[in-house]
């Protein structure tokens, strides 16, 4: 090597490159940033939504309406739904890039709580609301609180409220709106009498391609037949004996029921989402059992006339009628700079007058009670009052993740396509949660 | 640097010999002080953007890390959960169904393709047609191809007009990876026979017009005439094909899952696998998603040894 050029020249020239690697670095982290405190000017906000989406227009005009009433810039960023991955990297060094960001639970309780990188958004409970005279504690139900809190830590404010109904046509079912099935049995009564209708046609719309929208449907029959947190409490249980009650299998029997009478629509497990929560849109399927987003994601498809109703799923044995829900909502990362700003933002947006374009804008529900809902939306927040909420899945799908992804779901999707029985599904269940657990646990 | 003449086959001595005189006039000496300021900045480059990363990786690999918070050293515990994941244990067999099924089924393609192209009029504006998947974004590709089979898809429309009454729900997760094979060979057909085409346009006429006045089949002339004058570009395409098909990512993504979802894991091969580790839901694994990549880059690194000496023989110059 000497001899083709000399040692000092060598040094010279990587002490270059390392310089400009240096500078390029620099350049990539942002410019400096003042500490966290009280007077931050300015802060950084990266969403979950991408710019232009309805719940993007109602927080861009809250944002600008901020920066004039306090002074504090806001520098937004719309991300779009994968915002937790794109920040999860940059936690675990001294420049993270956004002092405050939204998305739904999961991720965020996985990511920045999971790896105790979310700050702790107990205080922002304690916040006055500008302009209202109330805390946010006051205008969040203690029931959203304790669902965003873990170890005595809030690690998520929400502003979105989802919960899954079954949703229909009102204008086509006026008597389903009169009298909407309470029990079971009275659900598959009026699903024989719809399939009749239809000629035999099921009644039942499915994007069986969805792996969690197959497990909503399983999910449920627990949730009515054995209670909230049996599903938990299945997929946790170290030797899969859980999938053995009797019980569990009286429950799960209701969906081999639906799947073998035919009450799901002809393509429900060979089609490709969202086309068959587009033929229920267009008359082709009665009732679609799903999230708050439905009225939003199905409008373009919907036939003249369809008025958007929605009931909870039918109680079971154990007599239970809550509600599952999920939230989307603020986090802050722990090393976010600016947070003392994010979380002025974060009051300042839960003002009863701001948050409302969620409502009449995006058409969705809010945590706060005292904000008029949208008309397609009216049928949940009825049952959201008076329910009990748990969490969407058991949470399952937020603390049992690798579970849910690798053994329950592969399971249910075969089970909904009509591959398994009832009793043969329990059993895989059994199988393989025991071999999980034996490498898991 | 030896001055001396050094044991070896006669042309290394000729160039250690043209080095050696070489070192001592002036113009190798200017030469020789460019060397490292020219290849430096790529050197960095490289090492920064490569060699680091994949340093990175498999350091990665020997923990379990949730991508933010402490690392926590597990040794060569992340390989040994693939080994015994049933989920990874599919998605290493889907790999390989990619890589040998859909490898075989495109070469294939791309060989009959080429010998029948040959012959046709129109050839060049046959060759940019069967091309055309690889233009369009493979997002595109792959969301298209899952509508042409869906339940009322253009598929089951068309099985329909030939009286078929019960066509298979080709999306229903028995055929799903089926479909996607399938449309994985669509799209990269068209790649290979481009290149094989063109590897084949440069054997000169009068050896096929010989092997025509011999009297040889179709078979015979493409097995006496045109593989072997090929057979260099064969194996690069089989190289390009090995490294490519263990890293499919997106046109299985795009066509099976959907609603933010991830596929279903009857489908994935191991670059989904190594995603979903990191990013599925969940606490992210990133140490078995690393470990996934190491198994990967592993595999590329053997196959690619592997053909090449399966391919190597002497190139036939003509």
């Amino acid at each position: 090597m000497d001899s083709l050029m000399p040692r000092r020249q060598v040094l010279r020239t990587f002490a270059l490159a390392a310089t400009g690697a240096a500078v390029l670095g620099n350049a990539a982290c942002g410019g400096g940033s003042s500490p966290s405190g009280a007077d931050d000017k300015e802060f950084t906000y990266w969403s979950m939504w991408q710019d232009g989406e309805p719940s993007a227009v109602v927080l861009k005009a809250a944002i600008e309406q901020f920066t004039k009433d306090t002074g504090i810039k806001v520098n937004v960023q719309w991300k779009g739904r994968k915002v937790v991955d794109q920040i999860a990297p940059t936690l675990n060094t001294h420049n993270v890039p956004a002092d405050l960001i939204d998305s739904q639970d999961r991720f965020v309780k996985a990511t920045l709580f999971g790896t105790k990188q979310g700050l702790n958004l107990n205080s922002v409970y304690d916040l006055q609301i500008p302009g209202e005279g109330k805390k946010v504690a006051d205008v969040i139900p203690a029931k959203y609180r304790d669902f965003a809190t873990a170890d005595g830590q809030a690690w998520l404010v929400p502003y979105q409220v989802l919960a899954e109904q079954i949703w229909y046509d009102g204008a086509a079912l006026p008597g389903v709106t009169a009298s909407p099935p309470k029990t079971w049995d009275e659900f598959v009564t009026l699903l024989g009498q719809r399939k009749a209708a239809r000629g035999g046609g099921g009644p039942l719309a499915l994007d069986g391609d969805i792996g969690d929208y197959n497990a909503f449907w399983t999910y449920h029959v627990i949730l009515r037949d054995l209670g909230p947190g049996a599903f938990s409490a299945a997929a946790t249980d170290k030797k899969g004996a859980k999938f053995d009650d009797p019980r569990m299998l009286a429950a799960v029997s209701k969906i081999e029921q639906l799947v073998k009478g035919g009450y799901f629509i002809k393509g429900y497990n060979g089609s490709k989402w969202p086309a068959i929560q587009q033929k229920w849109a267009g008359g082709q399927a009665d009732f679609l059992l799903l999230g708050t987003f439905v009225p939003s994601e199905t409008k373009s498809a919907a036939k003249a006339g369809f008025q958007y109703r929605s009931f909870p799923f039918p109680s079971g044995a154990a007599g239970d009628t809550s509600q599952e829900i999920s939230l989307v909502g603020f986090a802050i990362p722990a090393k976010a700079k600016h947070a003392s700003a994010a979380q002025k933002f974060i009051a300042y947006f839960l003002n009863s007058s701001r948050l409302a374009g969620m409502s009449s804008t995006a058409n969705n529900l809010t945590p706060r009670t005292d904000i008029a809902v949208p008309a397609v939306l009216a049928d949940a927040k009825k049952t959201l009052d008076q329910a009990r909420t748990v969490p969407a899945l058991d949470g399952v799908k937020m603390d049992q993740a690798e579970w849910y992804i690798k053994v329950f779901t592969p399971t249910n999707n075969e089970f909904l396509a009509g591959k398994l029985t009832a009793a043969a599904f329990l059993a895989k269940l059994k199988n393989t949660t025991a071999d999980y657990w034996k490498v898991n646990g | 640097m030896a001055s001396t003449v050094v044991p070896g086959s006669p042309a290394r001595t000729a160039r250690r010999s043209v080095l050696v005189a070489g070192s001592s006039s002036p113009l190798a000496r200017r030469r020789g002080r460019l060397f490292w300021p020219l290849v430096a900045p790529a050197l960095v480059l490289y090492l920064v953007f490569y060699i680091a990363p994949t340093a990175a990786t498999a350091w990665i690999s020997l923990n379990k890390w949730a991508g933010a918070g402490p690392m926590q050293f597990a040794g060569w515990g992340n390989y040994r959960r693939l080994l015994l994941d049933p989920t990874f244990h599919s998605s290493f067999v889907n790999t390989l169904w990619i890589l040998f099924g859909v490898g075989g089924a495109t070469f294939l393609l791309s060989f009959l393709l080429t010998m029948v192209l040959r012959h046709l009029a129109g050839r060049k504006a046959l060759r940019s047609i069967i091309f055309f998947p690889n233009v369009v974004s493979g997002v595109v590709i792959s969301i298209l191809w899952g509508f042409l089979f869906q339940t009322d898809g253009l598929v089951n429309s068309l099985l329909g007009a030939l009286g078929v009454d019960n066509p298979p729900a080709w999306l229903a997760e028995d055929h799903l990876f089926l479909v996607i094979m399938a449309g994985l060979v669509w799209v990269q057909t068209g790649f290979y026979t481009t290149i094989l085409m063109a590897a084949v346009d440069r054997i000169p006429p009068d050896l096929y017009e010989d092997a025509e006045l011999v009297g040889v089949n179709a078979w015979q002339r493409f097995r006496y005439v045109t593989l072997p004058l090929m057979w260099d570009v064969v194996g690069v395409c089989a190289v390009l094909w090995s490294i490519s098909s263990i890293k499919i990512f997106e046109f299985i993504y795009a066509l099976a899952g959907a609603a933010g979802q991830l596929p279903s894991t009857k489908v994935w091969n191991m670059a989904v696998y190594a995603y979903g580790e990191a990013f599925s839901s969940g606490v992210p694994r990133y140490g078995t998603s690393a470990a996934t990549a190491m198994v990967m880059l592993a595999m590329v690194a053997v196959l690619v040894v592997l053909i090449r000496r399966v391919v190597r023989r002497d190139s036939v110059e003509y």
